[in-house]
Parts: C-alpha cells; sequence; structure tokens
C-alpha cells in the first residue's frame, strides 16, 4: 500500500494499473525468479517475462553477447523454457505480487501465437501479455511480424479473439516509420504498444576480422538508444490512441521522465537491470524526489507533455 | 543465494605488467563462496562501461577475497584504479564450484594463465583436508604469472613456460601427461581427479590428452562473454554435451563444467 505522505508514482495504461511506472523489460529479468536474492520484484510496477514459445528453444549459436560500451548487442535467438514450463513450474511462485505480470510471447507463425496465449489463459494471476513481434534474432516469424502491418494487425487481432486480458504489441524500430505498424496493432485490438525493442546492429574485431556474433547482425540496446527509442515513442504517441510503453537505454529517474513527456504512459527498464538488478527501487525513490520537488501530483500528467513551442504536439519527424 | 554487496578494496596492487591482484573485504559473498564460483564486478558507478565483469574468486582469506585480472580495456583499467577503502559492488557468489571430491586420492590442478586465481582458492581449501594437491601452471612467459614475484604461493606451483624465463620451457601439458603417466603406474587414474582453468587452447589439448571415462573427475571451469551472470539473459552459452540442449549457461549452468562434455568453439 502507498504512504499517503508519499507521492504516488502509480499509472494506468490502459485497463493496467500499477502501482508505479516501472516494468523490467523482456529478456532483462528472466521468468521473474532469477534476481530474487538481490532485489525485491514488488519495487517494480510490473515485469515483462523472457518471450516464451509453444516448445522449449535452444537459441543461437554462442558467442550471443558484444559489449559495445556502453551499448550491448545481443543476439540470444529466443532461447526459452517454452510455455508449458513456465505455466506449470514458475508462474505460480511469480503472480500475486504486488507487480504485475506480463508474459512475453514470441513464435514463428501465428497459429502459435494463439496456441501459447490459450495455455497461459488457464494459469490465473497473470496480467497481460506483451507480443514479441519485433525480435530481429530469428530466422523465422520475429521482426518480420511487426515490419509488415497487415500482418501485425492479424496477428494482433487473433490474439485478441482468444484473450480479455490486456495485450501490448512490441514493435521493432527497425522500419522507416514506425506509424503503420502501430496503428495496426491498435486497429487489430492492442491496449497498449510497447516501443521499441533492439535496433539491429553489428560489431565487428578488427584484428581477427570476424563479427564479435555468431549471427553476424544482433540487436542493439542500453543507453545509446535512447534518442531513437523516444523518437519511436513520440512517433507512435502522436498515431495512435492507445497508451505506450517506452523501452531503451533508460537508466534513471531522469530517461523515465523523458520518455513520459514523450508520449509514454509508463517505461521497461532493460539492459541497465544486468549492471544494477535493484535499479528499478532506487529509480522508483528518485521519482518520487522528482514529484515533491518538481510539484507533480500524478506521474500521468507527465505523458505526452512535450512543449514543441507552437501549441498543437503534431509535429512527427518525417 | 547470491548478495549484491558493497565491498572495500584492502589492497590493490600490480604484480605482473599489466596484471593486477585486489583484496577485498566481502563478508556476506565470502561466507558463502566456493572454488570455481565469481563474481560479476561492477567497475564504475554509472552505465559505462555497460557491464559488469565476471571474474573469478581467488583466494578466499575469512571475509576476504582475492581478484586477479590483466587489464584489457576501461572497466579493467577503471578497477586498477581503486584504492584502498573504495567500495566495489559485487553481485555473488555466483555459479556452480567444482566439485570437492572426497573420495579421491589423487588430485591435479592444470591452469592456463590468468585460469589460475580459481585453481589457487581450490588448492587451498584441499590443503585445509588433505596434505597433497598438485597444481600446474602454464604460460608464455614469466611476466604473464598470475602470482607476485614474492607470493610464498608461488613455491607450491610448478610453473612451465613457453618462454622458459628461468622455468621449465614447455607447456603445461607436458608435466601434465608425466604426472598421469606416474599415476597410472603407481595407484592409477581411475582415482585422480583433474580440475582445470584456462584458454580454449588448453581445454582442447586436456581433452586429447585423457580420453573420456579414465580418471575419476575431470573438471573445468570456462569463461565467456557475460551479460547478467543470473541466468537472465541467456548471453553466456556454451555448446556443452550434456541432456537436451546443445547449450549451456557458463553462469549458472557452470562455469564449471566435465571436461569432455565442453565444445570448444572452432573459431578460438
Amino acid at each position: 500500500m502507498s504512504d499517503p505522505a508519499q507521492p504516488d508514482l502509480s499509472v494506468r495504461v490502459g485497463s493496467l494499473a500499477l502501482h508505479n511506472p516501472l516494468f523490467a523489460a523482456s529478456g532483462c529479468y528472466g521468468y521473474g525468479l532469477e534476481y530474487a536474492d538481490v532485489a525485491d520484484r514488488d519495487e517494480l510496477g510490473g515485469f515483462v517475462t523472457k518471450s516464451l514459445s509453444l516448445e522449449p528453444w535452444k537459441g543461437n549459436a554462442p558467442p550471443r553477447l558484444a559489449e559495445v560500451s556502453p551499448g550491448l548487442l545481443n543476439s540470444i535467438g529466443l532461447a526459452n523454457m517454452g510455455v508449458e514450463s513456465f505455466a506449470r513450474e514458475v508462474a505460480p511462485q511469480v503472480t500475486g505480487g504486488r507487480a504485475k505480470l506480463i508474459v512475453s510471447v514470441a513464435c514463428n507463425v501465428m497459429e502459435e501465437y494463439e496456441q501459447v496465449i490459450v495455455r497461459l489463459e488457464e494459469v490465473p494471476g497473470i496480467d497481460g501479455y506483451e507480443l514479441n513481434i519485433s525480435c530481429p534474432n530469428v530466422e523465422e516469424g520475429g521482426m518480420a511480424f511487426s515490419r509488415n502491418p497487415a500482418v501485425t494487425e492479424e496477428l494482433v487481432a487473433r490474439v485478441r479473439k482468444r484473450t480479455r486480458r490486456w495485450i501490448s504489441a512490441k514493435l521493432t524500430p527497425n522500419v522507416a516509420s514506425i506509424v503503420e505498424g502501430a496503428q495496426a496493432a491498435e486497429a487489430g485490438g492492442a491496449d497498449a504498444l510497447s516501443l521499441i525493442n533492439t535496433i539491429v546492429g553489428m560489431a565487428v574485431d578488427w584484428k581477427t576480422r570476424r563479427p564479435r556474433l555468431a549471427t553476424i547482425t544482433g540487436g542493439y540496446s542500453g543507453p545509446p538508444i535512447k534518442p531513437v527509442a523516444l523518437a519511436k515513442v513520440w512517433e507512435g504517441y502522436n498515431a495512435v490512441n492507445i497508451p505506450i510503453v517506452g523501452i531503451g537505454g533508460i537508466a534513471n529517474w531522469k530517461d523515465v521522465v523523458e520518455f513520459l513527456i514523450a508520449g509514454a504512459s509508463a517505461v521497461q527498464i532493460g539492459t541497465a537491470l544486468y549492471a544494477d538488478p535493484a535499479l528499478p527501487g532506487k529509480i522508483a525513490a528518485d521519482l518520487r524526489r522528482f514529484m515533491e520537488v518538481e510539484g507533480v501530483a500524478s506521474l500521468s500528467e507527465l505523458t505526452g507533455s512535450l512543449d514543441t513551442g507552437h501549441g498543437v504536439t503534431v509535429g512527427v519527424p518525417a | 543465494m547470491k548478495h549484491l554487496e558493497d565491498a572495500v578494496v584492502t589492497r590493490n596492487r600490480q604484480i605482473r605488467p599489466g596484471i593486477w591482484s585486489m583484496w577485498l573485504r566481502a563478508p556476506a559473498v565470502c561466507a558463502e563462496s566456493r572454488p570455481g564460483q565469481f563474481v560479476h564486478v561492477r567497475v564504475g558507478r554509472d552505465f559505462h562501461p555497460l557491464l559488469r565483469r565476471p571474474l573469478s574468486i581467488g583466494r578466499v582469506h575469512e571475509d576476504e577475497l582475492e581478484l586477479v585480472w590483466r587489464i584489457v580495456g576501461r572497466g579493467t583499467e577503471l578497477m586498477a584504479e581503486a584504492t584502498e577503502g573504495d567500495a566495489v559492488n559485487l553481485l555473488g557468489p555466483l555459479g556452480r564450484p567444482f566439485t570437492i571430491d572426497t573420495d579421491a586420492e589423487g588430485r591435479i590442478l592444470i591452469a592456463g594463465g590468468l585460469g589460475l586465481p580459481p585453481l589457487v582458492y581450490l588448492l587451498e581449501s584441499f590443503r585445509e583436508r588433505w596434505k597433497k594437491a598438485s597444481l600446474l601452471l602454464g604460460v608464455r612467459g614469466r611476466d604473464d604469472i598470475p602470482l607476485a614475484e614474492d607470493d610464498p604461493l608461488l613455491r607450491e606451483v610448478e610453473v612451465v613456460a613457453e618462454r622458459g624465463d628461468g622455468y621449465r620451457r614447455g607447456i603445461v601439458t607436458d608435466p601434465a601427461a608425466e604426472w598421469l603417466t606416474r599415476r597410472e603406474h603407481d595407484g592409477g587414474l581411475e582415482n585422480v581427479a583433474l580440475y582445470a582453468c584456462g584458454p580454449w587452447g588448453l581445454v582442447r589439448a586436456l581433452q586429447g590428452l585423457i580420453p573420456a571415462n579414465r580418471l575419476r573427475r575431470a573438471e573445468v571451469s570456462l569463461e565467456q562473454q557475460m551479460g547478467c551472470a543470473s541466468g537472465v539473459c541467456q548471453g553466456c552459452a556454451v555448446e556443452v554435451e550434456d541432456g537436451d540442449t546443445p547449450y549451456r549457461l557458463v553462469c549458472t549452468d557452470g562455469p564449471v563444467f566435465p571436461l569432455h562434455a565442453v565444445h570448444a568453439p572452432a573459431l578460438v
């Protein structure tokens, strides 16, 4: 319960009510148990699981990581335990807390998204789903879904028919404009958009002339991608009427506030959690101080409050 | 269980050109640490460098532990800049330790270069219980020995250097092969436990030297690019022949694996 003397950090993302605007991003918080020794899950407003597929996936060949500091390239390939193990063994341990449980789903074909959702519908305590249709590191599906607005709409619509739970579509930034995909997800019935997934990138070892990832290219994340993510959140905010969850390079409270101003209703902390799994609690404390000092009554009032200098915020960079 | 602990630097010095040894007071990590485990070190206070650095736990003396590293970039440079009294945030102890095999009768520890620290830790833990284990170290030259010249432990290590440098000239598998041959004629190999840590070249050489299943136990500690060190990011996969998946994570399934289950990558 929130202390009445403390600023209230709660926000809503459509039908989803969060006690603070901080999610842990998919792939950066495991299934919710891995950091339990060192960080309190309930310091998060919610957490998004590692993406689950119908069957367990082994992931890509190593090396899967290349630090390009202060960013990170990864090519994990959605290695995961599969929906069944999660539903049976993990879910009962991570439901019921203050932190909302959002299960990320990633499959090769549309039918499997439906099958995974159908299985998860049997599991009590799940607060929503994030459809990962934007992974740059798998051969089939992945980013290709998000790059095709017609496919995005159909996929979201098919999942929508299977659940009344909250759905967010996680879109790729690796497109000329995020607008079409955002509108397609909205048309399909998504409750929210998660912007953005990783940016396709590459690292080369000049000495050996080899790529530093086995798959040659991978997904770039971490603080350097923040400006790209902010631009996509802003584009998305101006293109749809559903709320946006901002993701990309968030590592401190100022980053969070900036994403809210650019149009996000909540945010996800990703790669920075590898450096500091206890970061969300610290950011939440900093956000309370920010609200006190700046006299902000509710974080929601920040969403989309970007002052563009000419009143109406419709100017989206081409 | 693992801890996030602000450890305090009690000593930090260069022990060889570019190689550093740091002692840290870390009561929570030390209380639960076992030989073969590692810590994930936050080298700075901000996010540049972004990731922590995974380092094997070297010697543990009461509530202090030793880390040894070579400067290879900004992160390891920052660690070298830490001075007595500085706080360094550790995540640990992490990973599966070496198996302390109480029934083994012969113990051989084989290190390549900076693979030495976890084996020194293992040697010291053996010394508490048993009289003897052999620790072999292979290096290019004297400057690559990850122990200070004045470290009394150096006398307990059989050093082999490719350049000689006053030590036996050769590679570490030379004395390892001799040790195993002697042992085969004197007591047999069935009760021998072998522990190794070093570069992939050493792993491959040992796999070639020792047929699978000849020894009672053969374990190797591996290194890999690491993100979270907690099984979250799935980034530190290595190929290990073990069960239903071709990959295992160095951070949580390892870093210690059965020597013969590990597949060394083609390009190293």
